[in-house]
């Protein structure tokens, strides 16, 4: 994968976790991916992963990964951003986090997503599904 | 792709000399302009006020051990990805698993950002989180 398709992954991907689109979260993502987060600390398979997204989509009117700052390396790509979460009572709150990925054949097989889970409620982001 | 081999031994530069406790090397590592952010209060810190503190727990740690380094270099910086021991005063041991990005000119770190869980931070310290 050249940096261009690189940088493209990474914007598909938030753009489906976004909008809790688990169809192209699946095409996105290795069947084998591995998604580990700093908050629950501990690794996730895929089926996880799209559950994790459905529930966080479920339990807020609407989030978007915005100031997004994406750089490119061999095989992967680094990216910090702002997760902005509208609450279901019209609140809204901003999140900081950055995530690495690793690549391959047009799919992300690893994630790595740190955020603070102080600065959050857990259920916006990691509701049970 | 890039092949920025004198990021990634700045990089190792920089970690092993706070490992080392080699405050010279590590100050030479800051460019003059340099501010580090961190998650836990998302402010910018000065490159005078961050090496103080980065001084004072070296003076007060007794060790700063960084493990599991998985480090990418990418056009202008880097990213190192490691968990965090450190054994303090009391003989407490505790780790936290960080993302360090590193943006670099001249072969030196000009801003720099720290994502790490404030929420790990009693597994850390050994200190309760005030509830």
């Amino acid at each position: 994968m050249d940096e261009h398709e690189i940088r493209a992954l990474c914007h598909r991907y938030m753009d489906a976790v976004e909008q809790a689109d688990g169809d192209a979260i699946a095409r996105l993502t290795s069947p084998n991916i591995r998604h580990w987060d700093s908050v629950t600390a501990e690794e996730h398979d895929r089926d996880a992963l799209l559950a994790m997204a459905k529930a966080g989509a479920a339990a807020v009117e609407r989030r978007s990964y915005d100031s997004r700052q994406i750089h490119v390396f061999d095989h992967g790509f680094m990216a910090q951003y702002e997760l902005v979460l509208v609450g279901r009572d019209g609140s809204s709150t901003s999140l900081w986090g950055a995530i690495t990925a690793r690549c391959f054949d047009g799919q992300i097989t690893r994630i790595d997503d740190y955020l603070d889970a102080t600065k959050f409620d857990r259920t916006l982001l990691f509701a049970a599904a | 792709m890039h092949k920025e081999w004198d990021t990634l031994a700045l990089c190792d530069r920089f970690f092993d000399a706070l490992e080392r406790g080699d405050y010279e090397t590590l100050e030479a590592c800051y460019a003059p302009e340099c501010v580090v952010w961190h998650s836990h209060d998302m402010q910018y810190q000065s490159r005078a006020s961050n090496l103080a503190m980065l001084k004072q727990g070296i003076a007060t740690h007794k060790k700063m051990h960084f493990t599991d380094r998985r480090v990418n270099a990418f056009e202008g910086g880097f990213v190192q990805q490691h968990r965090l021991y450190v054994t303090r005063a009391n003989d407490y041991t505790g780790y936290m698993d960080v993302c360090f990005i590193a943006y670099i000119r001249d072969g030196m770190i000009k801003r720099a950002y720290e994502y790490f869980d404030t929420g790990k931070a009693e597994q850390f310290t050994g200190v309760p989180l005030a509830s």
